[in-house]
């Protein structure tokens, strides 16, 4: 398969080496590889090759209403402040600050309130249509490319590889399952 | 030896290397690329354990899911001497029990080949649950069923009754078992002492085709291969390392492999003062463990127990002298070479008989070593060509061709 587009679900995190080693081949062979994860901070301590796309659903989450509306308030609105008041000699000390209160306040606020709010109040009336993030990864992310190779790379991505393979099926553009990469980038076998 | 045999093999196994593990089941590899060359064609179905601690409500999701996937996403490819290689993942909840686990593996290896039985008339696993239940479950009615144990957990295997009755119907179903070496062997006659005369030995082949190219004159670079594991003494290792330093500045260590110990270790090389003489190399692809071999002067392998002790061979082969635990398969496949191969040690749990050992090794190297002979009668037995002899008087002739196996697909719900 030359230059295959390769969408890599690994939601669970945990054979990270086995996605990097699928990633290392599918840029030798010429391909792109797009990486799927739920949380970031799983793979943090990993060197990413920089050609390689980053999914995270848990910010690709951000933009439904609730949650963009508290982005809104809690991280772009004083940004936009920082940014008018910092002009100038002001910018530096104005980044800075900015910085600071992401993490003092923004980060927190939106970890110990937001999110516990939106997974108590909004999820449930989301997930009655299925899991929101993989909407928004059909919306965001398959719908605006071509994706010949899906690989599921651990057991948790099981489910959301279900609903990601019937939504490409579905609009005609069925890729190749693979449990790991070099078994559609070799030369095919009998 | 290129025989061309017409007739299909199939291999099945819970190990081979992946990206996840480069090395696990590195042996089961090896023993594909020495016998598969003489076959028509030979598929391995490596069932990949995909075990996870999600939770309960999740499981029963990523239950159905896997199930509607698998057959669609497993592909056959090409792996080592000339065979074919289906990878496939046996998702499911991490846990001990070795009747499960089997039971696991036989449902994805059924279900990944669309519910028909494994089209060869042999077929060959590795490690007895789950690879050989697995095997027994999905051969054909005619085929029969040869089973290679390595395994170095077989003790919790035994102790948990099902799992013992299942590996007590695989031995008496199967046409052929194996143990690579009496550590192995031992605990499978004490448990089953009817099937004593079934279970035999096979080696796992080691290339001798690439020796250093010159001679070791002095044992200075010392070598460990293996995991940073307790198990394996390493930190025996360390110890002695630095005690003879002390005698000799010129001695350094390298460590090839990873495992839990690495930070203790490096800890404990600056405590010593050892440092700048000790590398720790991570975990190398086999043919740079290989390498490494080749560049250094003396392998230390502490180890507690081995089934085998494959790296002691692959250093011999590679010209290198060992010195090595007694710890259940070294010291049998170096029967009669002690003296020729290097040193064997006792298990201790200390760091004296590592430097005993390496004083009486150093004392009396190199006139009191015969290397080419130990490669030789080595090779005889643990070559490629020799294993793969081994496997094709199992398979077509000489011991256990006549016997049949009772295989497992007319009894559907067995699995």
């Amino acid at each position: 398969m030359a230059e295959p587009q390769v969408l890599i679900l690994a939601l669970e995190g945990s054979r990270r080496l086995a996605v990097l080693a699928d990633v290392a081949q599918v840029i030798a062979a010429g391909g792109t590889a797009t990486l799927v994860v739920s949380d970031m901070a799983k793979w943090r301590r990993e060197k990413l090759p920089k050609q390689l796309r980053v999914v995270d659903l848990t910010k690709l989450e951000l933009r439904l209403a609730p949650l963009a509306v508290e982005q809104l308030v809690l991280v772009r609105g004083p940004g936009f402040l920082f940014k008018a008041v910092g002009r100038g000699p002001l910018a530096g000390g104005s980044k800075k600050a900015n910085r600071a209160y992401q993490r003092a306040f923004a980060d927190r606020v939106h970890r110990r309130v937001g999110l516990p709010v939106y997974r108590r109040l909004f999820q449930p009336l989301y997930a009655k249509k299925g899991d929101p993030r993989l909407r928004l990864l059909d919306r965001y992310v398959l719908q605006q490319g071509r994706f010949d190779v899906l690989l599921v790379a651990d057991p948790g991505s099981m489910p959301a590889a279900a609903t990601v393979l019937a939504n490409l099926t579905a609009r005609g553009a069925a890729p190749t399952l693979c449990f790991d990469v070099s078994a559609v980038l070799s030369a095919p076998v009998g | 030896m290129q025989t061309n045999i017409a007739s299909d093999v199939a291999v099945v196994t819970p190990w081979y290397p992946t990206g996840q593990r480069p090395f696990r089941g590195a042996f089961v590899q090896a023993m594909v690329e020495a016998t598969a060359p003489e076959y028509r064609r030979v598929t391995v179905y490596h069932t990949d354990e995909w075990g996870h601690r999600l939770p309960a409500e999740t499981t029963a999701a990523i239950d159905e899911a896997y199930r509607a996937l698998l057959p669609h996403g497993v592909h056959r490819r090409p792996t080592v001497g000339g065979a074919d290689l289906v990878h496939l993942p046996v998702v499911m909840p991490v846990t001990p029990d070795y009747a499960e686990i089997s039971r696991n593996h036989t449902e994805a290896l059924r279900s990944s080949i669309g519910n028909v039985p494994l089209d060869a008339p042999v077929v060959h696993a590795h490690v007895g649950l789950p690879g050989g239940w697995a095997a027994l479950h999905n051969a054909r009615p005619d085929a029969r069923v040869f089973v290679t144990e390595h395994a170095t957990f077989l003790n919790l295997v035994l102790e948990q009754p099902e799992a013992r009755a299942m590996y007590d119907e695989l031995l008496h179903r199967c046409a052929g078992f194996f143990a690579v070496g009496d550590a192995v062997r031992k605990p499978l006659v004490e448990a089953f002492p009817h099937h004593a005369d079934k279970i035999g030995f096979i080696p796992n082949p080691i290339a001798f085709d690439q020796p250093r190219a010159t001679p070791v004159t002095a044992l200075h670079r010392w070598l460990f291969v293996g995991g940073l594991l307790p198990r394996k003494g390493v930190s025996w290792l360390l110890e002695a390392f630095a005690k003879c330093r002390a005698e000799e500045p010129d001695l350094s260590l390298t460590f090839v492999g990873e495992g839990q110990l690495r930070k203790d270790l490096t800890r404990r090389a600056a405590e010593l003062g050892v440092t700048e003489a000790v590398t720790f190399a991570g975990a190398l692809p086999p043919d740079e463990a290989l390498r490494m071999m080749r560049e250094h002067d003396l392998l230390v392998h502490p180890s507690r127990f081995e089934t085998f002790g494959m790296t002691i061979v692959e250093a011999i082969a590679a010209g290198t002298p060992v010195l090595v635990t007694r710890c259940g398969g070294p010291e049998e496949t170096l029967a009669g070479l002690e003296q020729a191969a290097g040193e064997l040690i006792p298990v201790e749990e200390n760091a004296e008989s590592i430097v005993d050992g390496y004083r009486r090794l150093r004392d009396r190297f190199p006139h009191g070593l015969d290397l080419p002979r130990a490669q030789r009668e080595l090779a005889d037995k643990y070559s490629y060509p020799a294993v793969a002899r081994s496997h094709r008087e199992a398979w077509f002739g000489g011991a256990g061709a006549g016997a049949s196996t009772t295989t497992g697909w007319d009894a559907r719900t067995d699995g």
